[in-house]
């Protein structure tokens, strides 16, 4: 027999907050894998209608898990019938002082360069990558959500930062 | 580097000891992986509306519940008559202004921006509201000057453009090309990719692409001058300028795709057309009614 628990999902309240909780961090994500604004969307909100039909299935400790698992999935499903252009434009913070009209030119083409490799990487290097570098995750959360080990996560940033020196600074 | 240490993860955690930053740091590229990591330590992720996500959930969710059908009837009218409402008050507010073939305007908007508008082009923005929002609509082409302040927007049908403070030129036609000629511009098209423009960068969106078109260095558009610039540009955009400055109707059927390198001035029309259409080896006949037909020279 399941006992009524106070975090049942299937409760409206308790799935607002799960929605708040992990929604921007599964929408980032899925910007990673994609690079498209509207697809991640779309994806984050299949993700949560799926908990929603499986919330009588899903405790709370797995909840986590269970979306990013399922995000997977659907992403998976989209491409196959698509080719997926990476077009990853992610936003790049500027210091804030517009009174300087004059940018340094290299600095804007540099993190162009960067730009550009980022969107090269293999798609398991880029993804950890940028969790960890953007959303500030450590390699243990990032384990936990993709379900490997750590030390394929050390791994892949590891390659990732050695694919981004060579893209960006060898001679071509 | 010893492949299967994945010291570099290690690095890039903070977790790596003395001696092992020690080594590292005589790596002949460590320079370049903290310029790398310095660079992406300042990357954002793009902004999401997790109002509209959620609301699309909710939305989805409750269509499986039945609602009394008369409740939903009622509730539906009452929101189209506060939208009809809404949409008739935004347009009484606003300030309309347009300009016809031939013609070029200077708009002094109210916190001493300026817009400087070119042939056939049209403006909206809501004057009351402009301390708070510095928003409005175009189609067309204009030349901006804003003064420095809060957000400043223009909305077009092929997109968007926000700025701080800054001199940049909307060309809002065929497709829409922004050029930036000083300070920074962020660009915005309708499906929401971004791009960050400087002094002299130039974009054309067209359909949905976003291209890097070069722009020559100049500190505003020629066409404020009194004259048009093109390079290398389609027959038919230099052909649609011509009947906006000259307000002639050019009949093309005739005429193959060409494309056209060079100037022609707005206050000249014989000029204009034999610049245009000699280089081309277009022959051009003008009619009474203001109209001009042409035919490739044998």
């Amino acid at each position: 027999m399941i006992e009524k628990n106070t975090s049942d999902i299937c409760n409206e309240k308790q799935f607002n907050a799960v929605f708040t909780e992990h929604s921007r961090e599964l929408f980032n994500f899925m910007y990673y894998k994609t690079g498209d604004i509207d697809k991640a969307e779309d994806l984050v909100q299949d993700s949560f209608l799926k908990l929603w039909q499986n919330c009588k299935n899903v405790i709370f400790e797995k909840v986590k898990t269970f979306l990013y698992t399922i995000a997977n999935n659907l992403f998976l499903d989209n491409i196959k019938h698509e080719k997926i252009v990476l077009q990853h434009r992610v936003l790049i913070e500027e210091e804030l002082d517009n009174e300087n009209p004059e940018y340094k030119l290299e600095e804007k083409e540099f993190k162009e360069k960067i730009e550009i490799a980022l969107a090269r990487l293999s798609e398991k290097q880029r993804v950890v990558f940028l969790m960890n570098r953007i959303d500030k995750l450590t390699y243990k959360e990032i384990a936990e959500r993709l379900e490997i080990s750590v030390k394929a996560v050390e791994k892949r940033m590891h390659n990732a930062l050695l694919q981004l020196n060579s893209e960006i600074f060898s001679k071509r | 580097m010893n492949k299967e240490d994945n010291i570099l993860a290690r690095w890039m955690s903070g977790k790596l000891t003395e001696s092992e930053l020690e080594n590292l740091k005589k790596e002949k590229d460590f320079a370049q992986f903290e310029k790398i990591i310095d660079a992406c330590d300042n990357l954002q992720a793009p902004n999401y509306d997790s109002e509209k996500v959620w609301h699309n959930i909710k939305t989805v969710k409750h269509k499986k519940k039945r609602i009394k059908f008369i409740f939903n009837r009622l509730s539906a009218v009452a929101a189209s008559i506060v939208i009809i409402l809404g949409i008739y008050l935004a347009f009484n507010n606003s300030t309309n202004i347009k300009t016809l073939a031939c013609q070029k305007k200077t708009i002094q908007l109210p916190d001493g921006s300026q817009v400087i508008m070119n042939a056939i082009s049209e403006i909206k923005y809501n004057a009351k509201n402009w301390d708070e929002k510095r928003t409005l609509f175009m189609t067309g082409e204009a030349f901006f000057k804003v003064k420095k302040g809060s957000k400043f927007t223009v909305n077009t049908n092929h997109g968007s453009v926000e700025v701080l403070g800054t001199s940049f030129n909307i060309f809002d036609r065929e497709n829409i090309e922004v050029t930036c000629f000083t300070g920074k511009v962020k660009v915005t098209s309708t499906e929401n990719k971004e791009i960050l423009l400087l002094p002299n960068d130039k974009i054309r969106i067209d359909n949905q692409k976003i291209i890097k078109v070069k722009s020559e260095e100049l500190t505003k558009p020629s066409w404020i001058n009194g004259e048009s610039r093109f390079m290398n540009a389609k027959l038919s955009q230099v052909i649609n300028e011509l009947e906006r400055q000259y307000n002639i109707k050019i009949d093309a059927s005739n005429i193959k795709g060409h494309l056209f390198t060079g100037t022609f001035p707005h206050s000249n029309k014989e000029l204009a057309l034999k610049i245009v259409f000699n280089s081309l080896e277009i022959e051009y006949t003008s009619l009474t009614n203001n109209k001009v037909i042409l035919k490739e020279k044998e």
